[in-house]
This record gives C-alpha cells, structure tokens and sequence, in this order.
C-alpha cells in the first residue's frame, strides 16, 4: 500500500503571529522530500502540523485523501512516523523498549510475537542489535538518532516525518543517517519528509525541496529548481554560488547579501 | 526452558527473541521476589513488638487465624491475639496500603510531569489534601474520630478536592512555562507552605473540641489503624492504582517526549487529566488516614526504576510493592528502636527520603535526565 | 383538689431530689456491687469525658499516661500500685522507677500496656478516641481526665480516691484545696471591680496570651485581676506589642517550664523589663513583672499559684497569706518531701 501526502491551504499562528500562510503542497510515495528555509520560517511548525502535534487554524492534511483530523490517534500513529528535532529528557529505557514503544499504537497490553518480529527486524536493519540491551543514556548521538528513527519504523508507517535528524551529529552519522533513509525510500517505498539546515545534505539526499519563506512557500520542485543564487539571495539574504556536478547541486555561501559583515 | 515459557515465547533459534524473554522474564521474577519479600516484611512486623510475642504463640496465632475451623478462638494466648490480631495486624495492613498507594502516586505524578523530583509530599500535594481533610473536621463534616463509614468517605472526599486542586496548580505552573524540575519542586514546596498556612488558620479559627480533633489528626501516625479504615482505603487505592496502571503505555510513550507520545496515539490531556485524579485520590485517601508521611512516593519509583526499569507495566506494581516493604519497615523500626517509645513514622522516612532526594538533585542530576 | 395538688408535689419533689441528686452525683460511684472473695466492689466512673466506665475496685495495678493525674496518685500515696507512666509523669522523682509506657498520651506504647494487664489505664484527652478504643477492645477499663481547671482536679482526686481505697485521704487532699480557693474567693468577692488590676498573662512565648475560656482567664478572675486578653477569640492569641502597650497592663505574669531553674526565671523577668515596647508600662516601670513556673499553673498545685497571684494582685488584701508555707504544707502532708527549688521569680518577700 502507497500513501500519498497533500497539504492544503495550511495556516497557522502561534498567539495570533502567522507562522505558516496558506501552504499547499503534495508529495509522492517513496519520495524524499526535504522542508528548507531561514530560522523562523515555519519549517519544524509544519513539521508538527502534518504530525498532528499542532492543529492547524486552516486548512486540510491528506493522507491518501482522507482528512488526518478523522483519523483515530492509534490509525494515524500507525501511518505517520515523527522523529522530533531533539531527544528529550528522559527516564533510562533501554534501546529495545525505546523501540517497542513504535508498537504502541498496535499493543493494548501484553506485547505480541509480530511487535517482537518487527522490533528486531529494524534493530538489524539499523544495526542496533548490539545495543538493544543498554540504556539510552549511554549512547553517542548518532546511536540516539538511529534509535529514535528505529522507534518511529516500528510504527510501520508509511509516512516518515523528521525534523533536523542530522542536527548534533558529526559528518560521518550525518551520511549514515541520510543513507538509511535513502535505502527506507528506495526499498520500502516509504515517502520521506524531513527538515534540514544544510542545503548541501538537502541537494545531495532528496528528490524534491521545499524552499520556505515566511510562511509561505516561496518555492519548490527539484534541487535544480529551488537553489537558484536569486532564491538564496531573497529567502536566506545570502549570496553564494551555486555549483553542478556529477553529484549534483552544491551551495557555497560567499557574503550576507547587502554586504553589512564585508570586513 | 523455563524462561522462555515464563515469558511466554516459544520459538527458539532467534537470539533476539531470547532477549525480550530474558527482559521481561527478570522483570517478572523481580516482582514476584518483591511479593515475597512484602510477605517476609508482614511477617516480622507482625512478630515484633514490645510485647515480645514468642514465635510459638505467633505460630499459634497465625494457624488459628488462617484455619477457617470456629475453634480457632482457642489458639495461642489471649495476650497474643489481642497484640497481634487487633494492634499489628491492622497497623502494618494499613502501612502496606498507604506505602503502596504513595509509591503508586508518585510512580504517577514522575511519570507525567516527566519529573524525577517529583512525589505527592515534595510537590504540596499531601499539604492540599490535609488542609482538605482539616477543613472537613474543622466543618464538623466528618468526625476523623469514631468514624463511620460515610463520614469517612466525606473526609477524604474533601481531602481529594484539594489534593486535586494542588495537582492541577502544579501542571499549570508545570505547562505555563517549562519549568525545569527544581523549578517545579520549589513550586510544590510553596505551595505546601500555602496549605499549611491554611491548617494553621484553621487551628485558631476552630472551637475546643475541633482542635483537640485537628491536632490529634494533624500529628498523623499509623497507631489508630482501624479495620474500618482500611476496609475504606482499600477499594479506593485498589481502583486508583489499577487505573494508574493501565495507562502504562501511555506513561512509558510520554517517557519519550510529549511529541513522540502525541504521534503514537497518545490523548495527552486525557492522560494528564486521569493521571492527576488518580494520583491525587492515592494520596489524599492516605492522607487522610495517616496523616503526611513523606519521601515514600519519591524513593519506591526510584528503587523500582533501578530493580525493573522504566516500562510502566512492571515499574508501577515494582514501585507499589517497595513502597509498601519501605514503609512497613520504617512503621516497624518506629515501634521498635526506642521502644517502649514509639518514634513517628514520618521521623524515619524522612532519614531516609531526604538524603536520596539530595544525592538525586545534586549527583545523579546527568543520570536521571538528558 | 389544693389538697391533691399538694400531695402530688409533695410526692414529686422528693423523687425529683432524689433524681436531681442521683445525676449530679454522677462522679460518686454507683451500681456498687460487692464481690465477697476478693473484697472489691465494681464502681462506675463518669470521666473527664463524661464516659461512664466500670471498675472493679480497689484496683492494684494502675498504667497512667498523664502527669496530673500521675501527682495526684502519688499524694494518695498510691504511687506504689502505678506500673506504667507517660515520659512527662516525674513530679515526684520517685515517678522515675517507674517503667515509661508512652512518650505522652498520644503516643502510648499499646503492646506494652496490654501486656502488662493494668485494672485501668488513665490519661489525658490526647489520647486519641481510636487508641482508646483499642485498649477497650484488649479489655482494659480507660479513665480521661484533664486537670486544667480546680473542679477538674477534685474530680480526679475523688475518683483516685474511690479507684484505690483512699477516699480519705482524697478528702482531706481536697479540703486542702478547697479551704485556700474558698478564701480566695470570699476575699475578692469583697473588692471593688475598679481595685482589680489589668493582668498581661504570658505563657510560652512572647505575647502569647490565653483569651476567653481558657483556665488561665479563670484562674485570673478567680484571684482577682482582669485578663488583657479576655476578649479574644482567638483562645491563645499572639498580642502585638502595640496593642499591649496601649492597654497598659499592671502586672506581667509569665510562665516558665517546669524544668527551669532560677536562672532561666530570672532570665525571663530580665527579658520582659527590657522589652523597649512595654517601656511606659505600668507592670514595667514599677517592676510588677513575675515569672512562675508551670508546676504551679496545673492540678494539685494550682491553689498554691492562685494564692500567689492573689497575692500579686491584691498586697493588701491577702497580707496575712503565706503562699511559700501552704505549699510547704502541701508537699509536707501529701509528698511527704521538703519545699525545694524556685518557683516563682522574683522571690516573695
């Protein structure tokens, strides 16, 4: 089963200040789309809004063209993996119970043979096996993330949203963690919508990129389309220089754009 | 072979499958060590004391009790009958109960507030539901003495609400801003001094006999437990704590953020709201039978954290049980140490309780969280 | 149909003395029923609490969880039959042998009373009615006194006296009482209301009072001086010090605990003149500041303390009465020890 997902004329104000502004967007199954934008444009407010965390003031989220406000809180868990920016302080659960607690919306107590089955597929798939006995807080960061990520796949979804899952880990974890959610996308079929700051991983690990501006969405479509030097220059008040390669595109910030920190 | 029919799996050949079972299967045989354990404490509460019961008489004691024949009035001394069946009895029942039901609350409120400090008597929710039950004797709603069953009821009613009414002001300074859990623990404290306050103004506010009443009340104690108390508290904590309980997954999906818990399905405000009743009528009905008796709620969690870890499903039964075994030990070393004086129960878990609160604020703050 | 009525009221009225005496005669024992093997007879005792409880007396074994009562025993001499006490019963010292079976009565050791088997166990109000309960349900008779109050002592020395055999004695203990509190009385009532002095009482802590119905403001009026604080409602109030200063009381009267010495007393009375708020006082610019120790505030000494106030308040009045030599009288008969100590500061002259 494929799931499609479509935003419709989303708004949203925190303490009536618009934070998002009519933003309609749709993204195909098996389809890594990435959320970019300046601090403050809305991006992790999305984010919580597709998760149902935040009610939106208008608008309609689509899953496969039913209205997620419908959707039981279980039957949505059970389509939508959210992976937050920041693991939160928590009490020591060890890896494996941090992962069964995906299997929530499927348990009602005890747990069952296939949460066991599904909860140990995604520790070998994300290689966590090793670990599954210790305790969360004795993880680096990118064991963490890999955790968080194994939690929301034990949900089975067939949307995965997460936001900056590269923030706080070094280069080496930061590809790791973009593979992994290449091989999900390719070999599950599972879309993929995720946000991140650095242009570069976004160009390098998505099919599509969705340039936030204020609210709004100021433009979207493939990395070729979106980081353009004039986009750069209007949403992020940079100049930088945009490159193609064989790898694809790549950003190099030069100077803020009016030239105030020209030393 | 055991282990895996313990946890119920039976197909073999898969290591990881041997882990959960493993996993749940220590859990599950912690707990039924705490069981017997919990037995073991009832018993030597129950054989020590100042009247120096031998264990022969105990012995004799306890067959007659248990075997439903009618001649079991003959069994043992009257001496130890009396000692045991109308003194220990009741009293280290009623320990068990109020040890398990604080541990049960405070197993609760960390849960929900995501607070290791937290606990019914540090957040002022013990002080809420005193000043509540003060202010029924102090009414004439219920007689704390000579009880009936329905003035009890009446009294814990009173102490519930503004047990309750503390624990929703604690979760709205808790959501107004996020507080971290100091922050939140100087708030309860406040708030503790605020009821206080109360029961003091009611202390001048109230005629002869209400105060003799209110103060007899207010220095607490385990002493009076009486059967009709205990047939009180009984379905109250026992419908409280099966109620906690089944909210297990919903505590251990918070235990991972409020947004990890809202994407799994979680009714968070619902959670919060049966969460807060909940916890507050264990501690309120305690309350009001035993007067404040602090720290338990704070170290049982933390002991049955460090025993089963962190699954609610086995750390609210774990907490419950080393609740009561801490209180009815400490209820037995304060009839006993100083004997023939009896020092109070609260004197005795706060030796204990205050320097794990301390170590926890101070250095196992990484520990515990982030 | 005169003649009839007569007669009716003449049959009534004798019944309604006999009933009128019959309830108010509730304290003496009734129901007396004689046991002939063992000499004892079973009393009913009303209480402090106004409970009715049956005893069979003479009682041999006593356990008393209160140390009004506990003195009262003792100056009956049947301190002998006393074989558990609360940690405060030590007035005499003798009390001190005996075995401690409760820090007070809020916290009586029940496994070790019901072990011992007294005949009765007496104690004061702090007693819960829970713990109570449980003592009668091990089968123990329990009496609950206070001894706040001169007709509350009398009860409990008449009632010590009938528990024990030692009604006699009970007698002569309370004649002694009565003959100083009916002087007392028969003195001030002979006094003008303008001659009795303003009193600020202070018992604990600094400008803590007794308001209305407290046995303080009894013992006060009893002696002759008007209570500050009577018209608090606040029965033990805090006083600022303002409020007192403007009211200008004439003598000071402050408790000190019983385990103070004359160095503590004399501490206080120094503490009380120095205080910079009660300056213009009359009690203070004329030194009528007295301190006096709690074991004469309470039970059987308490005649002793009201003669002193008497005196206090009155010179003139009670010049021919020596509190210092009843109290030596008092100890001497009933204690069979001499007047030691300080017990009120500063010494009488």
């Amino acid at each position: 089963m494929v799931v499609k997902l479509a935003v419709d004329g989303l708004s949203f104000s925190y303490d009536s200040q618009p934070v998002l502004n009519e933003v309609t967007l749709a993204i195909d199954p098996g389809e890594i789309a990435t959320i970019i934008g300046p601090n403050g444009s809305g991006k992790s407010t999305f984010l919580r809004c597709l998760a149902r965390i935040l009610l939106p003031a208008q608008g309609v989220i689509y899953l496969d063209g039913r209205n997620i406000t419908n959707l039981s809180g279980r039957s949505l868990a059970t389509l939508l993996g959210y992976v937050p920016q920041e693991g939160t302080k928590v009490f020591p659960l060890t890896v494996y119970e941090a992962v069964l607690l995906g299997r929530r919306p499927y348990i009602t107590w005890a747990v069952g043979q296939k949460d066991r089955r599904v909860v140990e597929e995604i520790l070998r798939f994300l290689q966590l096996e090793p670990l599954a006995g210790k305790p969360l807080t004795n993880l680096s960061g990118g064991e963490k993330q890999r955790v968080m990520i194994a939690r929301a796949l034990a949900q089975e979804p067939k949307i995965l949203l997460l936001d900056e899952p590269t923030s706080n880990l070094d280069i080496r974890h930061q590809l790791e963690v973009l593979g992994i959610l290449e091989s999900l996308a390719r070999k599950k079929n599972m879309t993929v919508l995720m946000v991140l700051h650095d242009l570069n991983l976004a160009a390098r690990s998505s099919q599509k990129l969705v340039l936030l501006h204020q609210g709004r969405i100021f433009a979207s479509g493939s990395p070729q389309v979106v980081l353009t030097p004039e986009n750069i220059r209007t949403v992020y008040d940079v100049e930088a220089r945009v490159r193609q390669d064989d790898l694809g595109v790549q950003v190099l910030p030069i100077s803020p754009a009016n030239g105030r920190a020209k030393l | 072979m055991m282990r895996s029919s313990l946890a119920g799996g039976n197909a073999p050949g898969k290591a990881e499958r041997d882990f959960y079972a493993r996993l749940t299967s220590h859990k599950i045989l912690t707990i039924i060590l705490l069981s017997l354990a919990l037995l073991a404490v009832l018993g030597i509460a129950l054989g020590l004391g100042s009247a120096n019961i031998s264990w022969e008489d105990f012995w004799q004691v306890f067959k007659g009790a248990v075997s439903p024949a009618p001649a079991s009035q003959e069994t043992g001394s009257k001496l130890a009958r009396t000692v045991i069946i109308n003194l220990r009895l009741p009293r280290a029942l009623l320990a068990t109960l109020a040890g398990c039901s604080l541990a049960g609350a405070g197993a609760m409120m960390q849960g929900i507030l995501r607070n290791p400090l937290a606990d019914p008597y540090i957040l002022g929710i013990s002080a809420g539901a005193s000043f509540g039950a003060a202010l029924a004797v102090v009414l004439g709603l219920g007689k704390l003495a000579g009880f009936t069953l329905a003035q009890g009821y009446v009294v814990v009613a009173s102490a519930f609400t503004f047990g309750l009414l503390a624990t929703f002001i604690i979760y709205g300074l808790a959501s107004l801003r996020a507080l971290a859990p100091e922050t939140l623990v100087l708030a309860g404290v406040a708030l503790g001094y605020l009821f206080s306050a109360g029961v003091s103004l009611l202390k001048y506010l109230s005629s002869h006999e209400e105060l003799r009443e209110l103060t007899l009340w207010l220095m607490g104690g385990l002493a009076g437990a009486k059967w009709q108390s205990l047939f009180l508290l009984f379905p109250v904590c026992l419908a409280a704590l099966a109620f906690l309980w089944r909210s297990s997954w919903d505590l251990n999906a918070l235990g991972a953020g409020e947004e990890v818990a809202a994407n799994l399905g979680v009714n968070l405000g619902r959670l919060r709201r049966n969460g807060a009743v909940g916890a507050s009528l264990l501690a309120s009905a305690t309350v009001t039978f035993t007067g404040i008796i602090g720290f338990v709620g704070l170290v049982a969690p933390h002991l049955g954290r460090f025993l089963v870890g962190s699954d609610h499903r086995y750390l609210i039964p774990a907490s419950c049980l080393l609740g009561a075994i801490l209180l009815l030990l400490a209820d037995t070393l304060a009839r006993t140490v100083a004997s023939p004086i009896e020092i109070p129960v609260g004197v005795i878990t706060s030796l204990i309780g205050v320097p794990f609160f301390l170590s926890l604020l101070f250095r196992e703050r990484r520990r515990w969280w982030s | 149909m005169g003649s009839k009525k007569n007669r009716f009221v003449a049959r009534v009225l004798p019944l309604l003395m006999l009933l009128i005496i019959f309830l108010t005669g509730c304290s003496s024992p009734k129901n007396a029923a004689q046991n002939g093997l063992t000499g004892k007879t079973v009393k009913t005792f009303v209480d402090g609490t106004g409970k009715e409880v049956k005893i069979s007396c003479p009682v041999d074994k006593i356990v008393c969880l209160t140390s009004g009562v506990s003195e009262i025993l003792y100056a009956l001499d049947s301190a002998d039959k006393m074989i558990g006490r609360d940690s405060y019963s030590i007035f005499p010292a003798d009390l001190e042998k005996i075995p401690v079976m409760a820090k007070s009565s809020f916290s009586p050791n029940l496994e070790a009373i019901i072990k011992s088997a007294p005949d009765v166990v007496i104690a004061d109000t702090m007693l819960k009615d829970d713990l109570r309960a449980k003592l009668e349900e091990a089968g123990l008779p329990v009496l609950v006194y206070t001894t706040s109050y001169p007709h509350e002592t009398a009860l409990v020395v008449k009632q010590m006296g009938e528990l024990t055999g030692k009604e006699e004695r009970a007698a002569k203990l309370i004649a002694f009482s009565d003959k100083y509190y009916q002087l007392i009385k028969d003195r001030v009532a002979r006094l003008p209301e303008d001659k009795k002095p303003r009193i600020y009482y202070e018992w604990n802590k600094p400008y803590y009072s007794a308001g209305d119905k407290t046995p303080a403001n009894d013992r006060i009026a009893l002696s002759g001086g008007k209570n500050l604080a009577a018209g608090q409602k606040v029965k033990y109030p805090e006083l600022t010090p303002e409020w007192l200063a403007g009211q200008n009381p004439q003598i000071i009267i402050r408790m000190s605990s019983r385990e103070e010495g004359a160095d503590k007393m004399k501490a206080l009375y120094d503490e009380i003149l120095s205080r910079p708020a009660l300056q213009q006082t009359t009690a203070v610019s004329q030194k009528k500041v007295s301190i006096m120790s709690w074991g004469l505030g309470t039970g059987i000494r308490s005649v002793i303390g009201s003669l002193h106030w008497a005196k206090w308040f009155h010179p003139d009045t009670f010049s021919d009465i020596d509190p210092e030599a009843a109290h030596r009288q008092l100890l001497k008969d009933f204690y069979h020890m001499e007047l030691k100590g300080t017990w009120v500061y500063p010494p009488a002259k």
